[in-house]
């Protein structure tokens, strides 16, 4: 089953936040291809949604980067600041309690059979 | 992936999607070879990759809005850095510089402020034709910059990026701002104590957020005043 665009794009910044804390510096392309890994391809991330994403949590300094030449091109590098630590646990500690909050309102029976993986 | 291949991403970028960011096209750059790379092994053309690799950023169209969104982003982070170079003048590794610096544009304009009837010459002498000039410099850069995607052909005379457009909008703001602002308390009526200290607060301010964009561009672009390509 697909997942729709709107939900993904509503939870972009807690899986962007979720996996560079737990592997601090990522790139674009990575972040994509490892959600892909971490869902068996049940989750795809679309590129023009992942970019605009890390941008904005760029602006608001909750992300820093860094370039490194790699095979003679420039790779662009995302990581949580030192000093957000404490912010990006805090957002996904919240999007945490949403989806608690969420289960609660939908029961078992509202759920369609995910297809087995 | 050959040269050529290689050669066919930046096309496709800087051509057909007439992006001119750098920063911003050394990313997609990157990300556009990994991906098709990863297809190529997957016994795919490169044609075929290619397009995939589009479609996944959802077109041509999505690609150049995304570098507005990069611009936005850019202009944050300028204004987020340039508030913490601000606060830096005040540090201990640079506190003798701004002193001085603060302390010989302060006695310049008491100098010229107080001392002698500046505001008459001021708006006949080079520092008005200056702010006049700087505002054709600004309008055309602004000007080109738009222009450049709509009609590619402006390339040739030059290409105008986001963040030296910024750095040259921040550089004469602040030039036109202290101007019009010293040429405003000059006007106004009121003890020369008084005017004294308004025109040492707006030039010590003034020096002090020059310093930081001095800082600011030597840190991020230090020898890029115009770029051809």
């Amino acid at each position: 089953m697909d997942t729709s665009p709107q939900l993904l794009k509503g939870s972009l910044s807690a899986i962007i936040l979720k996996l560079l804390s737990d592997s601090q510096w990522m790139y674009g392309y990575e972040i994509c291809q490892k959600v892909k890994e971490l869902t068996s391809g049940q989750l795809k991330i679309t590129e023009g949604a992942l970019y605009p994403a890390l941008y904005k949590l760029e602006a608001e300094g909750i992300l820093i980067t860094k370039t490194q030449v790699v095979e003679g091109r420039a790779r662009k590098y995302y990581s949580i600041a030192q000093d957000q630590q404490g912010n990006a646990q805090d957002k996904l500690a919240q999007i945490g309690h949403f989806l608690y909050q969420l289960q609660r309102i939908l029961t078992p029976d509202d759920f369609i059979k995910l297809p087995a993986t | 992936m050959t040269q050529t291949q290689h050669a066919d991403i930046v096309t496709f970028l800087t051509q057909t999607c007439q992006l001119v960011e750098t920063a911003f096209i050394e990313e997609m750059t990157d990300h556009f070879v990994v991906s098709v790379e990863a297809r190529l092994a997957d016994s795919l053309s490169f044609e075929q990759a290619l397009a995939l690799t589009i479609d996944d950023f959802g077109g041509r169209k999505n690609i150049q809005k995304m570098e507005w969104t990069y611009r936005k982003v850019f202009l944050k982070s300028l204004v987020r850095d340039w508030w913490a170079l601000v606060e830096s003048q005040f540090a201990k590794a640079k506190r003798l510089r701004t002193m001085m610096v603060v302390g010989l544009v302060t006695f310049v304009s008491l100098y010229f402020g107080l001392m002698t009837d500046f505001t008459g010459v001021i708006e006949r002498n080079v520092l008005w034709i200056s702010v006049q000039w700087g505002g054709v410099i600004w309008v055309t850069m602004l000007t080109l910059f738009f222009l450049q995607r709509i009609a590619p052909r402006f390339k040739k005379v030059g290409v105008v990026r986001f963040p030296t457009l910024l750095r040259r909008l921040l550089s004469y703001l602040l030039w036109v701002g202290a101007l019009l602002l010293y040429l405003g308390i000059s006007t106004l009526e009121m003890p020369l104590l008084l005017k004294g200290f308004c025109y040492s607060g707006l030039w010590s301010a003034f020096a002090v957020l020059y310093l930081a964009l001095l800082d600011y561009s030597m840190k991020t672009d230090p020898d890029s005043w115009y770029q051809t390509r």
